[in-house]
This record gives structure tokens, C-alpha cells and sequence, in this order.
């Protein structure tokens, strides 16, 4: 019964984001009428569902919802695109600031690696938050369809690996004592770790800052990647330390957008509860879905968001 | 510089980032609950908003400059004298949120150098400079 729940659950979110994919991008967007014609207090509502959905999705698939977020939201409701960016980091930076505690207390998240890559990422989301909202409507929505394109095709392309670190230590590793010993919640085991290419982790936090920064996305679909295969720790050890860096990098971007009146309340507290909750319902899926096939859903879904933000920016 | 027989094994947070731990968890519920509850005085009315929720569906297509052009809401840190406002008050609970990271992180400074982190403890003050840079609105 449970599987069956779960099973239709998914296909509900599958069809609900597919028939959404069918409307021509910015269809209630772009109409007055539309938007006149529910009540103020039906949108909260309605995003808090949608925001339910990509909760459910997003935890299946492993990744943070401000990736999800900010396309589908931008392409499906008539909320100016500055305001959909500051719900984004404001839902990825709670999230990241919820799970923070926890991942540290469970040794899951290592500060000592967050602290030197989010000091260059929190710079680079700072200047992206800025740039952001200096650049016209048109041109965010193309290139925030180029980029989460790109994002569907690296998350598509990407493969985790699990295993130990080849390469010898990284002088900077070292001197910032990145390696130890991770205790595997799951297996009991104790996994050891030693960070590798540090130079190059932080060059590139600061690249997916600036992007997280500038569209208000989560950078879990470019941290996991970049500390795992990249700086060489383990995934479940990559997974929660890129969470941690998330609260980090994302609070600059944020003070950016409270700066600049670019949040909404009716728009950040029902996506804020939804994705919680949908979160919740997520974590109980994931016993009866595979993250592989979350994974393809979340891959499809990009796709198709960004297909539409591109077309909205490119006709608008 | 540390050696690696230094940077070996670890077991989960002791120290330093259990401090972190223990204040990030405090601060993420006082100011979860301050969203929540200054979300629930805007929309029930309990006091006065700058744009009341009915009104928003006119203005929340329009880009940010020209909905504070066009209804007055506050930027900068103009909304910390306007908090009698129920939309303007949900802003305080961002602001505690988004000052979360800045508190852990002066927090754990002293910890650090006790612990003889002296480059950990340098790039923890840079971060918090740049945290407040973007806090203090100075770039906008």
C-alpha cells in the first residue's frame, strides 16, 4: 500500500510538472487576467504545493530544491524573477541551516574543509547576487535557462565515485588538516579521507558561488560533484560538507537581496514550509524510490525548465 | 603547517565545530520561528502592512526597483525603523536568519587560536568581513 501511495505520489509530481512543462512558458506570467482572476492568497497556496513537490523530489534525488525552485517557479508563476531568485537562497539557505547542526554532530559535514571554500564562495555569490539584479529581466531568464541546461547535462553526465584518495596529500590539505577519519552511519564502518586539490575547490566554489549567487539556486548539484570527484572525499562525507557550505555561501548572496527589497514574504515562508515538508514525505519515498530514478525525474524536469526559461528569454 | 600524522583521524565534531553545531542550531529556530510568526501578523493583520496581501498581485510582477519605486517598500536597512509594519516585520526574521553564519563563525575565532588554527582562524575573520560587507549594504 505504501509502495502503491508512493508510486502515485510520484507520478502525480511527474504529471503535474509535465502537464506545467505544456503551457507555453510564461502562460500565467504573462497573463494579467490570470493572475486577476485567483485570489491574492491562492498563490502562497499554490506555491507552497509546487514548493511540496519539489521537496518530495529534490531529497529523492539527493539535491538542494533551490535548483528546481527557481526554474519552474520562474516559468510557472507571474513573480518578477528578483523575488523568485531571494525565495531560492532564502529555501536553500534554511534548508542548509536546518540540516547543519546534525551533519556536524554526526561528523557527516567537515568545517575544516567549508571554511577556506566558502570564504571564496561567499565573496563570488555576493558579486553574483549584485550582478544579478543589475542585469534586465530578458537576459536573466535566457541565461538562466542556459545555465540550468547546463546543470541538467553535468548532473546527467556526472557519476559519484566512493572510493579512497589516489593522489598523495595536498600541501594545502594538509596545512589545513582536511583528512581523517569519517564514522558511515548506515555501515558502521570508518571510512579514512584525505582532501585533495584544494587550489582547485576553491577556484571552483567560487565559479558555482557567483552562479548560485546571481540565480538564487542551491549549488548542491555542483558542490557533491566537486568535493567528491574533485577534492576527493567520500560522498556521504561530500554530501553533508556541501550542505554546510551552503548555509555559508548563500547568507551573503541573501544579505544582497534583503538589501536590495528583492524578497517577498507571501513568497519565501510558503516555499520555505512546502519544501520542509515535502522534504519529510521524500525521506519516507526513498524507500520505495530509487535515487536513480529520481535522479532521471530531476533531470527531466531541468530540462524542460530551462528549455523554457531560455524561450521566455529569448521572446520576451 | 600541520603534518599528516596531525590531520589524521577525527572522529565527529568535538571543540570548535561543536560550538559552530550548537549555535547554528539555536540560531536556525530563533529565526525560523521569527519568519513564522511575523509571517502569520502580515497575513492575519494583526498589524498595519506597508503593502497589505491583496495589493501584492498588482506590484510582484514588477522588477525590484520598480516595485520599491512604486509602493515604497523599504531597501537597505531602512526596514529596521519600520518594523510596526506586518510586511516590513518579516524582514527581521530574515535578517536573524541571514545572521546566523556570522555569529558561528565570530564565535569559533577565539576557539581556533586556542586550538592554535591560526590560518584556520584568519580565513574564518576574512569570511566574516565579507559577510558583513554584504550585510552592511556598502556595494548596493
Amino acid at each position: 500500500m505504501t509502495r502503491r501511495c508512493a508510486g502515485l505520489a510520484t507520478l502525480a509530481g511527474a504529471a503535474v510538472f509535465g502537464a506545467c512543462a505544456l503551457l507555453p512558458p510564461g502562460a500565467w506570467a504573462a497573463a494579467p487576467a490570470a493572475t486577476a482572476g485567483l485570489p491574492w492568497w491562492a498563490w502562497p497556496l499554490l506555491l507552497f504545493g509546487v514548493s511540496f513537490l519539489i521537496g518530495i523530489i529534490a531529497v529523492a534525488a539527493g539535491i538542494g530544491g533551490g535548483v528546481l525552485f527557481v526554474p519552474i517557479v520562474g516559468s510557472l508563476f507571474p513573480f518578477h524573477l528578483d523575488f523568485i531568485r531571494g525565495a531560492g537562497l532564502m529555501l536553500a539557505l534554511c534548508g542548509a541551516l536546518s540540516a547543519g547542526p546534525r551533519l556536524l554532530r554526526q561528523g557527516l559535514a567537515e568545517l575544516r574543509v567549508v571554511i577556506p571554500l566558502s570564504l571564496a564562495g561567499s565573496a563570488a555569490s555576493m558579486a553574483g547576487a549584485h550582478m544579478g539584479l543589475l542585469l534586465p529581466t530578458h537576459m536573466l531568464h535566457a541565461s538562466l535557462g542556459i545555465i540550468v541546461l547546463v546543470i541538467a547535462i553535468v548532473m546527467w553526465a556526472s557519476r559519484e565515485g566512493d572510493t579512497a584518495p589516489r593522489d598523495p596529500p595536498d600541501a594545502l590539505a594538509v596545512a589545513f588538516g582536511m583528512g581523517g577519519l569519517y564514522r558511515d552511519p548506515a555501515s558502521g564502518s570508518e571510512v579514512p579521507w584525505q582532501a585533495r586539490h584544494v587550489a582547485a575547490g576553491v577556484a571552483t566554489f567560487a565559479v558555482i558561488g557567483f552562479v548560485g549567487g546571481m540565480f538564487g539556486l542551491g549549488a548542491g548539484w555542483a558542490n557533491v560533484p566537486a568535493l567528491n570527484l574533485l577534492m576527493g572525499l567520500p560522498l556521504k562525507l561530500a554530501l553533508g560538507t556541501s550542505t554546510l557550505s551552503i548555509s555559508a555561501i548563500n547568507t551573503s548572496a541573501a544579505w544582497v537581496y534583503l538589501n536590495q527589497g528583492a524578497l517577498l514574504p507571501i513568497m519565501h515562508v510558503p516555499a520555505i514550509l512546502g519544501v520542509i515538508a515535502g522534504a519529510r514525505v521524500g525521506v519516507r519515498l526513498l524507500k520505495v524510490l530509487s535515487a536513480e530514478s529520481a535522479r532521471w525525474l530531476v533531470i527531466g524536469v531541468l530540462f524542460i525548465a530551462g528549455a523554457r526559461a531560455l524561450l521566455q528569454g529569448l521572446t520576451s | 603547517m600541520k603534518t599528516g600524522e596531525e590531520s589524521a583521524p577525527r572522529a565527529a565534531a568535538s571543540g570548535w565545530q561543536a560550538i559552530y553545531a550548537r549555535w547554528m542550531q539555536a540560531g536556525v529556530w530563533v529565526g525560523l520561528a521569527a519568519i513564522l510568526a511575523s509571517f502569520a501578523v502580515y497575513v492575519t493583520g494583526l498589524l498595519p502592512a506597508n503593502i497589505p496581501p491583496a495589493e501584492l498581485p498588482s506590484v510582484w510582477s514588477l522588477p525590484t526597483a520598480e516595485y520599491i519605486a512604486r509602493t515604497g517598500a523599504p531597501s537597505g536597512w531602512e526596514w529596521i525603523h519600520r518594523l510596526y509594519q506586518g510586511d516590513v516585520l518579516n524582514f527581521a526574521g530574515v535578517a536573524l536568519l541571514c545572521s546566523v553564519t556570522i555569529a558561528c563563525s565570530v564565535r569559533i575565532v577565539v576557539p581556533l587560536l586556542r586550538a592554535r588554527e591560526r590560518a584556520l582562524a584568519l580565513i574564518v575573520v576574512l569570511q566574516v568581513v565579507v559577510m558583513l560587507v554584504a550585510a552592511s549594504g556598502w556595494l548596493r
